[in-house]
């Protein structure tokens, strides 16, 4: 019975530490996301590597 | 590497020190915290605003960790501090218990001094709070202080659903670190909601973006820019300038903190007009193509002179509205009973807050003690008199947007469109933004704000702002007030630029093209089909 509380214990704590691990990469992860696709970052890789420019007519291009 | 040692590095909290490290060397009983982060701000499409991230604390107790000279220099090149310094504060805190090597390093700078394994070392976990968008939204996604309770803006506004609590469990553990048993849980860990705000952070980038071009240009003051989805109220864009980067905060005083859009109220000017010709059309006097003389161009009301830039003679009231004619204006509001315009101003949404929930929001100020005198009521019926913020002008111009409904303005992202108050007749206010359609043609205040592809309909303005010596000639405020496209809205969008320097300063030609180009582009991400003629 003591040894399958500790057993559950150690299981407990595992997951904690891994739901803490998976969080912070989580993190990581959105942090670097906002800083590629923020739209600074987008508009000036269209416009200057890209040779993309905005359009001055709008049109339909899709049904 | 880093993932791996999280597990090694022990969480205390400075209190319990003692009586831990007072226990004996083969096991020992911890308190350890749970830890749990405050939740993530995004925008309405899930682009990350507020995120916080682990950062450890490095510290150690001077009184009980002595480190020779090689644990310094170690120490020192992990964490990247000059070593003479670090030996010095270690001999300056030689009395103490507690003292911080190095505060929220990096789990990569964290990972590195475990490595060294250097005993009595600890670490205290912490989190830094990013925000990714930097000053594009820092208004509006607000700050949090060190303690990570939120200062301004949303952060604040929200503070009870983002907070988080660490949880702590009293622990036995063997000399090697093993968990020997969980003696008790103190309090579970408290993660922090997560909130979506109404922004579009593409919208806002554009927004924020050609604010500051336009303030650059003219050499303004300040400004904002609003932008509401006209169908459900929800704020899509709210800029303002000065702004600041939330990432690093010490650099920024309360002045470029302050978000305008809703703590400052100006006058508002010409932009209150539609409502004044509103208050005309729903009192049954007037009707769309009644005619109204402004000859000779200029008229008196009481000891004011009313004029106009030049004589424009008989005037539809449509053409009052497009002309934006201060004598027309004037013998609309003068045939009025004394109340009208000023109640439709209130229905409209001045004088109250908009129920945005951002922090300082101001209510502006409509009076009414004086409405008995004509001079009062014609300056009222042209915009001078009263104070209204930039979110209170949205409001007013969604509410002319969605035929006469007034909806709550939010800045979280809605799951249904909120149900609305009808204030305007929709025939009447249908009139409205008909009339207010022509703004952008070559005759209108400010052909500037054209969008290509779109009809749109808006309204200009340029306020005087008041000086130690009454109204000042050289300040003003340049507003656009304005929707698109102009059948069925889907944005509406408010410019005000403050103090242009120079001879431009008219709201058609200042603030005008930020509209033009913020609608621009927010129609084209929005995929509203343009109209067949363009």
């Amino acid at each position: 019975m003591a040894h399958d509380v500790r057993g559950l214990f150690i299981a407990l704590e595992a997951n904690q530490q891994a739901q803490d691990r998976a969080l912070a990469q989580y993190s990581r992860f959105l942090i670097e996301r906002g800083t590629l696709s923020s739209y600074q970052n987008v508009d000036q890789i269209a416009e200057r590597q890209l040779a993309m420019r905005f359009p001055d007519l709008v049109e339909r291009v899709a049904p | 590497m880093a993932l791996g040692l999280a597990g090694r590095m022990t969480y205390l909290n400075v209190t319990e020190r003692t009586f831990l490290q007072e226990q004996g060397d083969a096991r020992s009983l911890r308190f350890e915290m749970l830890p749990a982060n405050r939740g993530i701000i995004f925008d309405r499409n899930g682009e990350p605003l507020a995120v916080s991230t682990p950062v450890e604390s490095v510290w150690l107790d001077p009184t009980r960790t002595k480190l020779n000279s090689t644990d310094i220099a170690s120490l020192a090149r992990a964490i990247g501090l000059n070593e003479r310094e670090l030996a010095g504060k270690i001999g300056r805190y030689s009395g103490h218990e507690f003292m911080f090597v190095k505060r929220r390093v990096s789990p990569e700078i964290a990972a590195r001094v475990a490595a060294l394994h250097i005993e009595g070392v600890h670490f205290q976990r912490e989190y830094r709070r990013y925000y990714p968008a930097g000053e594009t939204a820092a208004h509006v996604v607000g700050i949090t202080n060190v303690d990570d309770q939120g200062q301004e803006g949303a952060e604040l506004a929200y503070d009870g659903e983002l907070k988080s609590v660490q949880g702590r469990k009293l622990v036995l553990r063997d000399r090697r670190g093993q968990a020997v048993k969980d003696v008790e849980y103190v309090a579970a860990p408290h993660f922090g909601r997560d909130l979506a705000l109404s922004l579009d952070l593409r919208l806002q980038f554009f927004a924020y973006r050609e604010l500051r071009t336009a303030i650059e240009e003219h050499h303004a003051k300040a400004g904002s820019v609003v932008m509401l989805d006209a169908h459900t109220g929800e704020i899509l864009a709210l800029a303002n300038e000065p702004s600041f980067n939330p990432n690093e905060l010490t650099r920024a005083g309360a002045d470029v903190r302050r978000n305008r859009a809703v703590t400052d109220a100006y006058e508002p000017g010409s932009t209150v007009k539609p409502l004044t010709v509103l208050a005309a059309l729903q009192s049954g006097r007037f009707a769309e193509d009644s005619v109204i003389d402004t000859t000779p161009g200029y008229m008196r009301v009481g000891r004011m002179l009313v004029k106009d830039p030049i004589n424009r003679g008989p005037l539809s009231l449509g053409e009052v509205l497009a002309r934006s004619s201060q004598v027309g204006i004037a013998k609309v509001a003068l045939a009025l009973d004394e109340r009208m315009v000023f109640d439709t101003f209130l229905r409209a949404g001045f004088a109250s807050p908009t129920s945005s929930g951002l922090p300082g929001e101001v209510d502006g100020r409509v009076p009414d003690s004086q409405l008995k005198n004509p001079v009062v009521r014609t300056t009222l019926a042209y915009g001078y008199g009263l104070t209204v913020t930039p979110l209170q002008l949205a409001q007013a111009y969604l509410t002319l947007a969605t035929g006469g409904i007034r909806l709550p303005i939010s800045i979280l992202r809605l799951d249904a469109p909120p149900v609305g108050e009808r204030a305007f007749e929709t025939g009447i206010v249908a009139a409205i933004v008909r009339m207010m359609t022509g703004v952008d043609s070559l005759h209108g205040t400010a052909p500037k704000a054209r969008v290509a592809g779109y009809t749109i309909a808006g309204k200009t303005g340029t306020s005087r702002k008041v000086g130690p010596g009454g109204y000042d000639e050289d300040r003003h405020v340049a507003f656009f007030a304005g929707m698109a496209p102009a059948v069925d809205p889907r944005v509406v969008v408010i410019v005000v630029i403050d103090e242009p320097q120079g001879d431009i300063f008219g709201g058609g030609e200042v603030a005008g093209p930020v509209f033009s180009r913020v609608v621009a582009r927010a129609l084209r991400i929005l995929n509203v089909e343009p109209e067949a003629a363009s």
